[in-house]
């Protein structure tokens, strides 16, 4: 999945990667990475501006930690985050079972 | 020691056009990145180099994190702030040349002076042109020394951080 489709549903993406708890952007991308095996290909630079975005909009609560000789910012999903997520999951729920109905699995 | 890695965040640093306190949050969050990458390559059996290099191409290019790092609004802004300081340079560099072309003219006019006949009543004396040439001059060098200071307080702002 890329470019523009992929981007409409990256804060889903995040949200949904941070549920299983609180994590830093490379471990974020690498569970994204892993997950979708491989199917999400996108810059991993161009993920943080959507951390920053979800932060300023409430939805994850960001803090610096220690790394090893440098700075790492740990990102958690707060309440407002995980209500978010239940709303766009619920959507998301609706949309897909929709496409897979009239578009199905095979062409 | 100054390998891809460090190279890759200088670039990004140069050309981060975000307020001083995001570009330090960008850079720190891009060195924890792409040292964990380089990392988890070295774990895998690359070399060093080809680690940093793959580290280096997921992350993205400079110009792809810089642009997804720009609101649209610091785009706009970033639009306007360039168009302002071309203004400013080419006002600058009118009034120069228009400085360089009138001491051409009163150095001309002045040299043949003497036997150039009776001064001409449809034109300014040779002193009220060399004043409004003068003008000029002082005017562009005030422009051209004021936006060369304004350029380099901004890019400086811009790389602190």
């Amino acid at each position: 999945m890329q470019g523009e489709r992929l981007k409409g549903n990256l804060d889903l993406l995040l949200l949904s990667v941070l549920a299983a708890g609180p994590a830093h952007g490379y471990a974020i991308i690498t569970a994204l990475r892993e997950r979708s095996e491989g199917a999400f290909d996108l810059g991993e630079g161009t993920v943080y501006p959507a951390l920053h975005r979800l932060e300023a909009a409430g939805l994850l609560a960001g803090e610096w930690a220690d790394a090893p000789g440098r700075r790492r910012r740990v990102y958690a999903l707060t309440s407002k985050g995980a209500a978010a997520l239940a709303a766009e999951h619920a959507q998301w729920r609706r949309f897909a079972a929709g496409m897979q109905a009239v578009v199905g699995w095979t062409a | 020691m100054t390998g891809p890695v460090e190279e890759y965040l200088r670039q990004l640093r140069a050309s981060l056009r975000t307020r001083p306190e995001e570009t330090s949050r960008i850079l720190a969050e891009a060195e924890d990145h792409l040292r964990e990458a380089v990392a988890a390559g070295l774990a895998a059996g690359l070399t060093e180099t080809e680690a940093a290099e793959a580290a280096i191409a997921s992350f993205g290019s400079v110009r792809a994190v810089v642009r997804a790092h720009q609101t649209p609004r610091g785009q706009a802004a970033a639009a306007i702030g360039g168009l302002f300081m071309a203004i400013w340079l080419l006002a600058g560099v009118m009034l120069a040349s228009a400085f360089a072309v009138g001491l051409v003219m009163v150095v001309v006019i002045a040299a043949k002076g003497p036997n150039g006949g009776p001064p001409d009543p449809a034109h300014p004396t040779l002193g009220g042109f060399a004043g409004v040439v003068a003008t000029c001059g002082l005017l562009s060098l005030s422009l051209l020394v004021s936006y060369s200071r304004t350029r380099r307080f901004l890019e400086r702002s811009r790389s602190r951080g």
